[in-house]
């Protein structure tokens, strides 16, 4: 060691006791607030706190006369916009300018297409071969009310793989989530099926950001589909709501991320489901 | 145990002492301990040693805190045993922090100038008066990494901070110490 180093490692060994001893634990209680906040992000506050705030109002103020539903709360990036959704009669109706209304008037099922094919095995008409997770998959749906999941037909004739799979219930079982990917030479599907509580009288809210297209439908009724472009992937979030035998309701929103097709390919599957 | 009581026992010269002080501060020695030597037999030992000094030292001293005179114990033979080991070249290395000490000298001119010297004492001042500045997690990372010798990986661990952000921290923080070590005249002089 050079003693001039050693000096200065000396010198350091020196300090008062206080410092050592106030530094044998990193005490977390002495954390100021202005530096807390580097633990959390050196990036300025995004707008995801404003949808909070946006949500915790709309909790607190019930609104019989709309219902929304929340969409892409993700807070993803820079453009917010509020989507309001009127309930007439028990019946959506979206007054968003890209709403075509009645484009698919068929309600839509969640089918797990028998000829739609994992790892060669047809995944409906043997759902005891699948995985734990698609099993549970497939039992989710048909609990929640939906017998089939609904692809376009061609879907039918490309083989398809599972390159990813997972399936997820919180501890509390509040909500679950299953995500299994397919994939086959044309793209992948990813199917990402989540259950939302959603706020009684809360709003829509929609992330929406350029060049991101959006396209809602409405689908039988209760049942909202949007098809969105967002960061190279295209994605189709489906929400309904289910009323239990006492009168309560729950909506559930799914997710489908189609990679590799485009919005015009995606929004066409969408539009000719049966 | 509070460390008055543990102090009580030393005093009383019951063996219970050592199993306390164990007990509250073992894990905080092997640290420093592993951390200046990088070997565990090592630094048991010289923990254990540290003990024993501690047995000799109370009574008479009632050290107050009784951790940090137990600690400088701990580094003192730490480094004795280091600088043995490693004349004898018996596989111990430096600290790394020992390399960061050599090139903010660097960057002050001073590693290469045979004749500069370092006034220990009021370095110490001034660095103590510098500790003070920061803020508790600036303070912490300094003194974590340059009394304790932690690493930056161990320190992100505890802190939740990443690595580089501790190094760029740690950085600013050499940066403004070596303005007060430069304007210090009384403390750094040439012969």
């Amino acid at each position: 060691m050079h003693s001039l180093t050693e000096s200065l490692f000396r010198a350091i060994d020196g300090i008062s006791d206080r410092h050592i001893e106030e530094c044998a634990v990193f005490d977390k209680s002495k954390i100021g607030k202005k530096e807390n906040l580097s633990f959390v992000s050196a990036k300025p506050k995004r707008k995801k706190h404003r949808i909070k705030k946006t949500i915790l109002l709309a909790a607190i103020i019930p609104v019989i006369a709309s219902m929304t539903l929340f969409v892409g709360s993700g807070g993803k990036n820079t453009e917010i916009e509020e989507i309001p959704i009127n309930i007439r009669e028990g019946i959506f109706t979206l007054s968003y300018v890209e709403v075509e209304k009645g484009t698919l008037l068929h309600r839509m099922k969640i089918v797990m297409v028998p000829s739609l094919e994992i790892n060669g095995e047809a995944m409906l008409s043997a759902p005891e071969k699948f995985s734990d997770e698609a099993e549970s998959l497939v039992a989710l749906h048909k609990e929640n009310g939906f017998e089939e999941l609904v692809l376009p037909s061609d879907f039918s004739s490309e083989k398809w793989a599972v390159s990813e799979k997972n399936f997820f219930i919180s501890d509390d079982n509040r909500h679950w989530n299953s995500n299994v990917v397919l994939e086959s030479e044309k793209g992948s599907v990813r199917l990402n099926v989540t259950r939302k509580f959603f706020l009684e009288g809360s709003r829509i809210i929609m992330n929406y950001n350029k060049p991101k297209r959006a396209e809602s439908m409405v689908l039988n009724g209760l049942d909202v589909v949007i098809v969105e472009q967002a960061y190279g992937s295209i994605s189709v979030e489906y929400f309904t709501r289910k009323t239990h035998g006492n009168g309560t309701t729950e909506d559930y929103g799914y997710s489908f991320v189609f990679n590799g097709y485009t919005f015009e390919e995606v929004t066409e599957i969408v539009r000719t489901l049966p | 145990m509070e460390d008055r009581n543990i102090i009580e026992l030393f005093t009383e010269r019951s063996e219970r002492a050592i199993v306390e002080l164990s007990e509250k501060y073992g894990n905080v020695c092997m640290k420093v301990a592993y951390n200046v030597l990088g070997n565990k037999e090592d630094s048991e030992e010289c923990v254990n040693d540290a003990y024993l000094g501690v047995w000799n030292a109370i009574p008479p001293q009632k050290p107050n805190p009784l951790l940090t005179f137990v600690l400088r114990i701990v580094k003192n033979l730490s480094l004795k045993r280091l600088k043995y080991n490693t004349a004898k070249k018996r596989g111990a290395d430096i600290p790394v922090c020992f390399d960061e000490l050599s090139e903010v000298l660097t960057d002050m001119n001073l590693e290469n100038s045979p004749e500069a010297r370092l006034d220990i004492e009021m370095t110490a001042k001034v660095i103590d008066e510098f500790l003070e500045t920061l803020s508790y997690t600036n303070r912490y990372l300094f003194v974590r990494r340059y009394w304790y010798m932690d690493s930056y990986e161990s320190l992100s661990g505890e802190t939740g901070l990443k690595e580089a952000a501790i190094r760029k921290r740690v950085s600013r923080m050499w940066t403004d110490l070596k303005l007060r070590l430069k304007s210090l005249e009384e403390g750094l002089s040439y012969a």
